[in-house]
């Protein structure tokens, strides 16, 4: 057994359920070469760069050999463990090839639709049945139907288990993403990779009737290198499902977000014939959320925006006791107003600030009657020390616990002014165990490379707001239920807030 | 007052399942009929009083509600005016003067999970509740109600209420009751908590 089998196997052993992450092999059944979601699940499978360790069955009885490639007639022709398997069928074919499985198996994905979706959840329930009680003597999870398999990328473990995105730019990371629409796995995959945020391991749960949005949860949670789990549904059916969510991440020290999809009538509609998912009222799920801790937002974007903002923010989200108000300092006046107008619209509000913070900020800026926000602009523009020292009077005032700045005066590369004056806020954060975050008033002024340490990067106002929002969200669960411990993150080296709901 | 055919039991028939909860109950007398409206203004303890109608929703919008009736003359002539509108049953209550108004509900969902409303109540309630999941912990409760009450002695007369509401609804005898409103709910002067409206549904 090579060490890295070695690691599979004791992941399996510690994570009971949770084990198909670390399948000792992978089965796909309906495989066919020159049809779309077979290759690309086998490209994804077998690449060098992520590259799934044990070996790949595929099964076609109506294929032979194909150069170097080897179909198996059936499941059973398999020689030791299924693992992983992944059914490439659709409705009652599907059914009927699950139905024979047997032997070692870590779970099974259904791809194909013709279930719930198409008004057959007699089929949907059948398959829930076999997952409950089967030939091979215990539960089996069945992700699926219309699944798109599942991803894992952490030190002991890879493999794109997906349909779709092309793992070359693949990442571990801290990030869990989980989402009923196996499309926006891949693309929630690609935009983390290309902005650098490794995710350390995605499911597609579709129909999620077998295999719900809790389960996956519980799977992504009891993961010790996954410290955000990021969840797309397109309704919850049970609160209790959410609630039980929130309270596992609470006693765990990691955080959920939460978009739910289907709030206009039109969506709503969409939703119930893409995934046959009656959707409970949207301000019900809302308000459980709140109270179990979930941080909700609106759409996938602004998942993958809180989760990297998070993991900029590190350790600082978690230290500096019970402030969770905000700052903010702009270098462009119309940066700043927008910025402040973005903060508002998505309910983040700019408290002035402490008596002490405001004798510290008026020395440097005079006697005004409103000082959160405030345009430094001008003092940056001449003076770079008093730039400076705002910024740090600001981080050093005990009601903020966030402090944001807008730099619109173009980066990269900034000038060597400009470089002062993100030093500066990078400074006051350093000192003061805050949370720096530097927002761009356009995404393009960024150009995407750019990144400082210590500092949340926000390309962007709406991303500044949304980053700001969940930051805060975190900062404020803390601070009401009493910090624990910070939980480290094997891959990142960092660690994030433990999610404290309204209280359990 | 009977259960109605839609399952709604309103007033003192609604009040009598509702009393162990922690809140006042303002003086009430329900009208069946005309032949009760003279003893019923005899019975006013004190003015000023309101007439409602009872049995119908949005009673605010309906005109359904008459206030600030201060004599057993006015009443009485609100009594026949509403009897010959809307027909029995009416009723006549204490007026409480009073600050904010708030709503507080229970609901069994068809999933058989229990939620609680809570948020600002009164005629344009829905705009502004929150929802929670039974069972809510002191914490829960307390987070709720922070987000509309912030003085101490209020905040703690409806932390209570909250609890004792749903600890209620898991008692036997609240078989067959899908929803609770207690919509509004108010404090008086004095700073007790006072239900002013309530209704019961029940399957």
């Amino acid at each position: 057994m090579t060490a890295q089998a070695s690691a599979a196997a004791a992941a399996r052993a510690r994570n009971g359920r949770a084990g198909f992450l670390s399948p000792p092999a992978e089965t796909i059944i309906g495989f066919s070469e020159d049809s779309g979601p077979g290759a690309s699940l086998l490209r994804n499978l077998t690449r060098d760069d992520c590259r799934f360790p044990g070996p790949v069955h595929l099964v076609n009885p109506r294929r032979a050999a194909s150069g170097d490639t080897r179909f198996l007639r059936s499941a059973a022709e398999v020689a030791g463990p299924l693992g992983f398997v992944h059914v490439l069928l659709a409705g009652e074919a599907a059914l009927q090839t699950v139905r024979q499985l047997t032997g070692d198996i870590s779970a099974v994905a259904v791809y194909g639709g013709g279930f719930g979706d198409a008004g057959r959840d007699d089929l949907e329930q059948e398959l829930a049945n076999w997952s409950a009680h089967n030939a091979t003597g215990r539960p089996v999870p069945v992700l699926g139907p219309q699944s798109m398999g599942v991803y894992r990328n952490t030190a002991g473990m890879q493999f794109c288990g997906i349909t779709g995105p092309s793992p070359e730019r693949a990442k571990p990371g801290p990030v869990a993403f989980i989402s009923q629409s196996g499309a926006l796995v891949g693309a929630f995959l690609r935009a983390a990779w290309s902005r650098g945020v490794g995710v350390g391991c995605a499911f597609s749960i579709g129909n999620a009737r077998c295999f719900s949005f809790a389960d996956a949860a519980a799977a992504a949670l009891a993961e010790d290198d996954i410290s955000v789990v990021c969840m797309y549904l397109e309704g919850v059916s049970r609160l209790a499902d959410l609630a039980t969510v929130g309270k596992v991440a609470a006693r765990r020290g990691k955080v959920v977000l939460l978009a739910v999809g289907g709030e206009s009538a039109g969506g709503r509609s969409l939703a119930q014939s893409h995934t046959g998912t009656l959707a409970t009222e949207s301000r019900l799920v809302s308000g459980v959320a709140r109270q179990y801790g979930i941080i909700q937002v609106a759409n996938v974007e602004e998942l993958l925006w809180g989760a990297e903002g998070i993991g900029q923010a590190g350790q600082a989200i978690l230290a500096g006791g019970k402030a969770f108000g905000v700052a903010l300092i702009g270098l462009t006046g119309g940066g700043v107003i927008l910025a402040a107008d973005s903060l508002e619209r998505n309910g983040v509000s700019l408290p002035q600030p402490t008596a002490r913070g405001m004798r510290a900020i008026s020395a440097v800026v005079g006697n005004r009657p409103v000082l959160n926000p405030v345009d430094g602009g001008a003092l940056a523009l001449g003076l770079a020390d008093s730039h400076t020292a705002l910024t740090r009077a600001y981080a050093e005032d005990p009601r903020y616990k966030i402090v944001a700045c807008v730099a619109g005066m173009g980066l990269p590369p900034p000038t060597p002014n400009h470089v002062h004056l993100y030093d500066a806020l990078a400074d006051a954060i350093a000192r003061t165990g805050k949370v720096g975050v530097l927002v761009s008033p356009l995404p393009d002024l960024t150009n995407g490379a750019w990144g400082m340490d210590g500092l949340v990067i926000a390309r962007g106002l709406q991303e500044g707001a949304i980053k700001i929002r969940v930051l805060q969200d975190v900062a404020r669960l803390g601070a009401l239920a009493g910090r624990a411990a910070p939980r480290q993150s094997a891959d990142a080296g960092r660690s994030v807030a433990s999610p404290a709901s309204e209280g359990h | 007052m009977p259960l109605r055919r839609d399952g709604t039991l309103t007033g003192a028939a609604a009040r009598e399942l509702l009393r162990e909860l922690p809140i006042c109950w303002p003086w009430l007398r329900e009208v069946a009929d005309q032949a009760e409206l003279r003893a019923a203004v005899s019975a006013i303890p004190a003015f000023p009083v309101v007439v409602k109608v009872e049995g119908i929703a949005h009673r605010q919008q309906a005109a359904g509600i008459w206030r600030d009736i201060g004599d057993e003359t006015t009443a009485l002539s609100v009594l026949e005016l509403f009897g010959r509108s809307y027909g029995y049953p009416l009723s006549l209550a204490e007026q409480i003067p009073h600050g904010p108004e708030f709503a507080l509900g229970w609901q069994r969902r068809q999933a058989g999970e229990d939620v609680l409303m809570f948020g600002y109540g009164g005629s344009d309630v829905g705009t502004q509740v929150q929802f929670r999941l039974v069972p809510l912990t002191r914490r829960h409760a307390s987070a709720l109600i922070d987000e509309c009450v912030q003085q101490r002695s209020a905040q703690n007369q409806l932390i209570s209420l909250v609890l004792a509401l749903q600890e209620r609804m898991h008692l036997p005898s609240s078989g067959g009751t899908c929803e609770i409103d207690l919509n509004p709910i108010t404090f008086s002067e004095a700073g007790q908590l006072v239900a002013l409206d309530w209704k019961i549904f029940r399957r």
